[in-house]
């Protein structure tokens, strides 16, 4: 039976030691699994260390970083017994062969399993990290909780706290807060504060003034808001809230959203919040709405897929074919649902976003589970003020006989969502008001759907829960 | 192949369309111009000024600004200056920065590090009572702002210095609690002091203009010899004809000075074709000279900045001024969501011929 070189064993054996403790400090079965899978192929000993303890450490860099230093502890032991040969004046055919079996064992087998090796602790870590992914949500939700009540308790002021009356605007799918901090300007009122936060990280102010709003030509920060003269708590603050990532799950935004309103003192019993959503970002005002409702004095959503929806469907099944119409479907989002329907896998990540969720689940399901597992929050719910808007595609055509007058066609979609599922029929009498707004879209590149936003209709309609305090 | 079919169209079309202006041909670059021109330091130089500030072009090297430090007890105003060649070099980096969105807001906010305090102007403080102190030199005077324009002693006012000459200084007081013509207050001073005039509203000022009482400060009013206008207002004063002019600013742009009306400019969205801008004084006579003719192809654009767009979703101008025209441009993606936002930059002179877009994305909405 072919015999490693001992000076090969000796390493083993320090590597084994090593890999001994590892298997200590992390604590992890699967890890374990690993090294002595691995182990076992280099019928030199076995791995004996047990696994204990209630928690696992397990850094997966560490590990790996270790793996390397191995590879590299027997690719100095090959170059040090190539060059003793070297040294020697005539050596024999057993000098020679001896170091030809040490870099072949070296090269062909020991570096190999340890490629392997990393292998395994890296699916391991993508294992963790998926397990990780779906307990975030739930563990944010409770910090968050923990957070404002630690808050209230010691009267923990945020920079915005003192504004009773807050309306937050959140988009759709592949989009930003743009089209949203246009329409709520238009929709607010003199005195009214407008803070649009973008994905970068950059913050604008904007105030509402006799003369004009004045925005970050004028206002550069915070400070510059709270020293204009015409800066009051008493009016309104509009926040146009924009995504972490564009086609995040509602739950994320759920969880950041709760973040970035206690972070600004508006999370509380005083200030009361009006959500206007487009789109998708009509199931995250839901989602919100659902997590706090004593909070949300008014939902209005406009063109949102409230049932399943064939389009995103679509684009969730065929990635590839949704990223040629400039759709990333398969976004990265930060976070997993339990559901395991409403995930997708990209290179081996599991998570949810948007787009799985409009595939697999119908707002009506999360409804009717919360009815049956909380009813005193589907209560809430349904004291709440509900509009479900929906916009609709129309082409006009010549009429009459001679053609000199035209008429209307309305379709029974905008173009990307239908009008059952934007009036949110399957919710029932959840929803107060159901209004349907002609939208002019041309054709499915640009339809109705993507100028709801901005529709003067909708405008009036922000404008007037405005100023129903 | 197509784009110079299109120019050659664009440009026949402009030629048979304006009979009074040259043609331009346009051209595009992504990206800042590779050096700032006077027209582009003034814009960066007034974008970065500090709240509650106005900017004066002091020569041909630089800029002074007057700030309403409300920081203080008593509010005071304070000077400062920079010179061109110092916004320049601040913002050097701008240009070749890969994210200019993110660039430029970090040097608008840092740029209060090149203005230099300077003390060569009157000292105007507001302190309680809304008693406006001023002092130069040895002189000093006191005006009770509350009584000259019937305010309230505890209303929240606003001091700011809109127009500055060689020898006297324009003061507008804004009451933060006032709304309509009572909002605002007008106080002309010579800079040593030695006389000053109070005026009320719009009406007033034209019956003072034209009874020769505000001869000694027409510098820091007139458009021309015809022609006056009150600093943040859109109404002209023709003082020769005694009456004033509505620039009609609900649908046409005018330019921060006053002397250019981009006809059709505050419109909701500007249109996709050509647009005409007019000096002031021919807006008014009613003619139908044009200081310049822009041609917006927004398609040009799209296709310069290889976006996947299906539409422009707003286009509106965010900076107008002698010399320069900033505009800032949304697009749709299909379906749903954005596909991206652009500021076009452009120079403007009267009958220029050709008009290069500078398309660069530096956040201004």
């Amino acid at each position: 039976m072919y015999q490693m070189d001992p000076i090969l064993k000796q390493i083993l054996d320090i590597h084994r030691a090593q890999a001994e403790d590892i298997i200590q400090r992390t604590a992890s079965k699967r890890v374990r699994d690993a090294f002595v899978s691995c182990w076992n192929y280099f019928n030199n000993g076995s791995i004996s260390a047990s696994v204990s303890g209630d928690k696992i450490r397990f850094d997966a860099d560490e590990i790996i970083q270790t793996i390397d230093k191995w590879i590299k502890d027997f690719e100095v032991c090959k170059e040090a017994e190539i060059a003793k040969l070297y040294r020697m004046e005539d050596p024999s055919y057993q000098d020679r062969s001896r170091v030809i079996n040490i870099q072949n064992d070296i090269d062909h087998h020991i570096r190999y399993i340890y490629q392997m090796l990393k292998g395994k602790i890296t699916q391991i870590d993508i294992e963790f990290s998926n397990a990780a992914r779906a307990y975030r949500s739930p563990i944010h939700q409770a910090l968050n909780d923990m957070n404002r009540l630690y808050s209230e308790m010691n009267d923990i002021k945020g920079p915005f706290s003192g504004f009773k009356d807050v309306s937050v605007y959140i988009h759709g799918i592949e989009d930003n807060g743009d089209s949203f901090l246009d329409s709520a300007k238009k929709a607010a009122n003199i005195g009214d504060v407008l803070i649009y936060e973008n994905r970068d990280g950059d913050i604008s102010y904007h105030l509402v003034t006799e003369e004009g709003i004045l925005g970050p030509e004028v206002i550069k920060s915070i400070d510059d808001l709270k020293n204009n003269k015409e800066f009051s708590k008493d009016a309104r603050l509009h926040l146009i809230y924009e995504t972490e990532y564009k086609n995040e799950h509602r739950q994320k935004t759920s969880d950041d959203l709760t973040d970035k309103l206690i972070e600004m003192g508006l999370l509380n019993e005083e200030t009361k919040l009006n959500m206007f959503a487009h789109s998708y970002g009509g199931r995250r005002s839901f989602q919100f709405a659902m997590d706090y409702p004593e909070n949300v004095s008014s939902i209005t959503t406009i063109g949102t897929p409230y049932d399943e929806n064939l389009l995103s469907g679509l684009a969730n099944t065929f990635p590839t074919i949704a990223g040629f119409m400039n759709k990333v479907s398969d976004e990265y989002s930060d976070y997993l649902d339990f559901n395991t329907l409403n995930t997708t896998t990209n290179n081996q990540i599991k998570f949810s976003n948007a787009y799985t969720d409009m595939t697999s689940e119908e707002m009506k399901e999360d409804v009717k589970n919360l009815k049956s597992a909380n009813p005193e929050i589907y209560s809430q719910l349904d004291d709440m003020e509900i509009t479900a808007v929906a916009g609709r595609d129309f082409h006009e055509r010549p009429s009459g006989r001679l053609g000199t007058s035209t008429v209307k066609y309305y379709d029974s979609h905008d173009g990307a969502v239908s009008i059952t599922s934007q009036h949110a029929e399957s919710l029932g009498s959840l929803i107060d008001q159901r209004p349907t707004y002609a939208i002019e879209g041309e054709s499915i590149t640009n339809p109705a759907h993507s100028n709801e936003i901005e529709s003067e209709e909708f405008i009036e309609l922000i404008r007037k829960v405005n100023l129903s305090k | 192949m197509k784009v110079k079919f299109i120019l050659f169209i664009t440009s026949l079309f402009v030629l048979s369309a304006c009979t009074n202006s040259a043609a331009s041909s346009e051209s595009y670059k992504v990206g800042l111009p590779e050096e700032f021109s006077p027209a582009m330091l003034e814009f960066l130089a007034t974008y970065s000024m500090p709240m509650y500030s106005t900017i004066h072009k002091q020569d041909e090297d630089g800029f002074t600004y007057s700030h309403f430090n409300v920081e203080n007890n008593p509010e005071r105003i304070d000077y400062f200056i920079t010179s061109k060649k110092e916004v320049a070099n601040h913002f050097a980096s701008l240009i070749q920065s890969d994210n200019q969105e993110a660039r430029f807001n970090e040097l608008t906010k840092d740029f209060e590090s090149v203005m230099e305090p300077i003390e060569e102007y009157p000292e105007i403080e507001l302190g309680e009572d809304n008693l406006l102190t001023l002092r130069s030199g040895d002189k000093e005077t006191s005006i009770e702002l509350a009584e000259k324009f019937n305010w309230n002693p505890e209303d929240e006012l606003v001091v700011s210095i809109p127009r500055l000459s060689d020898k006297s200084i324009f003061l507008l007081l804004k009451n933060t609690d006032a709304s309509g013509e009572n909002r605002n207050g007008y106080i002309l001073l010579s800079k040593d002091l030695t006389s000053s005039f109070v005026v009320g509203n719009r009406d007033s000022f034209l019956k003072n203009l034209n009874n020769g009482e505000l001869n000694e400060f027409k510098d820091l009013l007139l458009l021309n010899e015809q022609y006056a206008l009150i600093p943040g207002d859109t109404h002209i004063l023709d003082y020769e004809n005694k009456t004033t002019h509505d620039l009609d600013a609900t649908k046409n742009k005018i330019s921060r000075d006053g002397k250019y009306v981009w006809l059709g400019g505050n419109k909701e969205s500007l249109k996709k074709g050509t647009h005409q801008l007019q000096r002031t004084e021919d807006y008014i006579a009613g003619s139908e000279d044009y200081y310049a003719e822009i041609q917006l192809d927004y398609d040009d654009i799209t296709d310069e900045l290889q976006i996947e767009s299906a539409g422009v979703d707003a286009s509106r101008i965010v900076y107008f001024n002698e010399g320069l025209v900033i505009l800032y441009l949304r697009f749709n993606s299909a379906i749903t969501g954005t596909a991206g936002t652009t500021n076009v930059i452009f120079e403007l002179s009267e009958d220029q011929e050709n008009l290069t877009f500078y398309l660069a994305d530096l956040g201004l909405q």
